[in-house]
């Protein structure tokens, strides 16, 4: 039997506890994404949906549009925030046991008086376990691309920001921060539940902060398009809207706040074509701050990256601590 | 070469100094008996061999390696024997073995597994299913399995019954002769381990009070039941199990030979023990040299 199939089972309870858990998500998701096929609605309904003409415009004579949509949005949603919290399940629950809870049963001792080398030791569970929780979290990140396409076939999720984070190899990278981060925690403390809590704490602290900091690059990337080209450029449906914003007939970009001051509180009704003020005539429009989908690839590896650095920050820690620490 | 050298050897957990200024050499060969009661720092001083801590203070080698500076070099010349048998419930005996085996090149799982095999403890079994007796055995079999020129047991008997103790010990016996190891066995049980044991180590409040083998122990000391004597060699007055003192002497030429009778091994080390809660700073230094030159 090899050091991987011994790491298995000595932490039988977690693998066959989270191949459930994994295998019932993947099933779900997978499940969904066949159902969603098997309608093969033509692209033009999905189309028109972008077209302003209205969302089943371009449907004459599918009545299963309305279905198709329902099972896309609603159990859609679920089965992406299922594939998304996979990989953080699988990472913290192994992360923790692979140290913490050896410490806690006192079966380290076992292992470090025989084993000269703590580090051999450590990495041959960490690799069997990281490279199982990763492949499967890669597995769910894939899914969760295709899912994403067959939810609304008309949007490349290729060039899409939408759902960054919660699908591709952001995924596996979420799996690996966790991972890291438990394994830590959990050498450190050497207890499973406080470990558990305290890692789930810091994931979630490292899930917002990774968020914020790509969505600040982001945001540093974005252009402005004028509300009469969102459409055509399908800036809402595949880009990031970071702002409204008001252009004035110079060209510059202020804030509605700002045009208010200048051009008074009614200016707004000059911009509206549906308001009885609306005037076209003096040069004012508004325009959105978007990043253009197209830059979904760069964003989804920048947040993979960091959560990678992460993970392996945490690994390069908890090797730091076992070799330290007192068995008890 | 010393199995053991310390030089200064202390260690100290936030206020308590678990060892202190302990100088002591084990000599290769044979079995030693670390007795002491509970907080004497037997644990500590065979924790700080295998490299579980670090001493605060003083040097130690293990086989001629400093853990502090070679843990695995240090690692790799110990066998040690937990006093619960760190097993995992998910593992055979057989997968142990194996697992001790991935883990540490050159372990000798077909010896560990001919020993087991003796004792007919099966193979195939969840550790955990075996009784409290059984798992010490295979906890000694992974240790003696290392092939390690030490083996450092640390309280194995402690929560074994009477029967179970006395396997383990005869198993011990038997395997430091057959694979001319080292032993040092802490224990709280002195009369059980007297018949393995080569020599006799007493730890106590941190310090060596007594390191002799266990013939001159039993040669060099006398007991005066009615816990009077005149002697020089007096070491302490300790209570026996009724509460009555009795004078621990050392064999000098003045004790009255007819007022006195050999001492137990019990006797001895509750002798020295009681000597060195009476006065540690004094007591704290006597080593095999110091205590038989009194006797002599």
């Amino acid at each position: 039997m090899t050091r991987a199939a011994l790491a298995f089972r000595i932490h039988r309870f977690e693998a066959v506890a989270l191949a459930l858990v994994g295998g019932a998500a993947l099933a779900f998701a997978g499940g969904l994404w066949l159902r969603l096929l098997a309608f093969n609605l033509p692209l033009s309904c999905f189309l028109s949906a972008y077209s302003g003409d209205g969302m089943d415009s371009g449907c004459a004579g599918r009545s299963d549009f309305g279905d198709y949509m329902a099972l896309a949005s609603d159990l859609g949603m679920y089965a992406v925030l299922a594939l998304a919290l996979l990989p953080s399940l699988l990472g913290l629950v192994l992360g923790v046991a692979v140290v913490g809870k050896e410490i806690e049963r006192g079966t380290i001792g076992l292992a470090w008086s025989v084993g000269p080398s703590r580090r051999r030791w450590l990495f041959g569970v960490v690799v069997p376990v990281l490279v199982a929780a990763v492949g499967v979290s890669l597995v769910a990140g894939l899914l969760a691309d295709r899912l994403e396409l067959a939810r609304d076939p008309a949007i490349d999720p290729a060039t899409s920001l939408h759902h960054l984070g919660l699908r591709g190899v952001v995924l596996p990278a979420y799996a690996l921060a966790s991972f890291g981060i438990a394994l830590a925690v959990g050498a450190r403390l050497g207890r499973v539940l406080p470990a558990l809590l305290l890692a789930m704490a810091l994931t979630l602290g490292a899930a917002l902060g990774t968020t914020a900091v790509v969505d600040a690059m982001l945001r540093s990337e974005a252009v402005a398009i004028d509300e009469s080209r969102m459409l055509e450029v399908r800036a809402f449906a595949s880009g990031r809207v970071f702002d409204s914003l008001v252009r004035t007939p110079e060209g510059e970009l202020i804030s509605w706040f700002e045009a208010e001051i200048r051009y008074g509180s009614t200016f707004w009704e000059q911009l509206d074509p549906g308001s009885p003020g609306y005037d076209p005539s003096t040069g004012l429009g508004s325009a959105y701050l978007v990043t253009p989908g197209q830059l979904y690839p760069i964003a989804e590896w920048r947040m993979a990256v960091i959560l990678g650095a992460l993970g392996l920050g945490g690994i390069v820690v908890a090797a730091a601590i076992v070799e330290r620490r007192r068995p008890s | 070469m010393a199995a053991i050298e310390t030089s200064g050897l202390s260690k100290r957990y936030r206020r308590t100094w678990a060892l202190s200024e302990v100088d002591l050499v084990v000599e290769a060969g044979g079995i030693t008996a670390l007795v002491g009661p509970n907080g004497a720092g037997k644990s500590t001083l065979l924790k700080l061999c295998v490299g579980f801590e670090r001493p605060t203070r003083g040097g130690l080698r293990i086989w001629g390696i400093d853990p502090t500076r070679d843990r695995a070099g240090a690692v790799r010349s110990v066998g040690y024997v937990p006093q619960d048998p760190a097993l995992y419930r998910e593992l055979t005996v057989e997968e142990h073995l194996r697992f001790a085996g991935s883990l540490r090149p050159g372990f000798d799982a077909a010896h560990a597994r001919s020993r087991l095999r003796q004792l007919q403890i099966p193979l195939a079994a969840p550790a955990t299913d075996l009784s409290g007796g059984q798992q010490a055995q295979v906890s000694l079999a992974i240790a003696l399995g290392t092939r390690a020129p030490v083996l450092l047991l640390d309280e194995p008997l402690a929560n074994l019954d009477p029967l179970a103790r006395r396997e383990f010990l005869t198993v011990l016996g038997e395997a430091v002769r057959a694979d001319g190891v080292t032993a040092v066995l802490a224990s709280h049980v002195v009369a059980e381990v007297e018949p393995v044991c080569d020599r006799l180590l007493v730890l106590g409040f941190g310090r060596v009070l007594l390191h002799v083998t266990v013939a001159e122990a039993l040669g060099g000391h006398r007991v005066a039941p009615d816990g009077t004597v005149d002697a020089p060699g007096l070491v302490a007055l300790f209570p026996d199990r009724a509460g009555a003192f009795h004078a621990l002497v050392r064999n000098a030429a003045s004790v009255d030979v007819a007022a006195t009778r050999p001492a137990t091994m019990e006797e001895i080390v509750m002798g020295y023990l009681s000597a060195g809660r009476a006065d540690p700073s004094t007591v704290g230094r006597l080593d095999a040299g110091a205590a038989l030159a009194v006797a002599s």
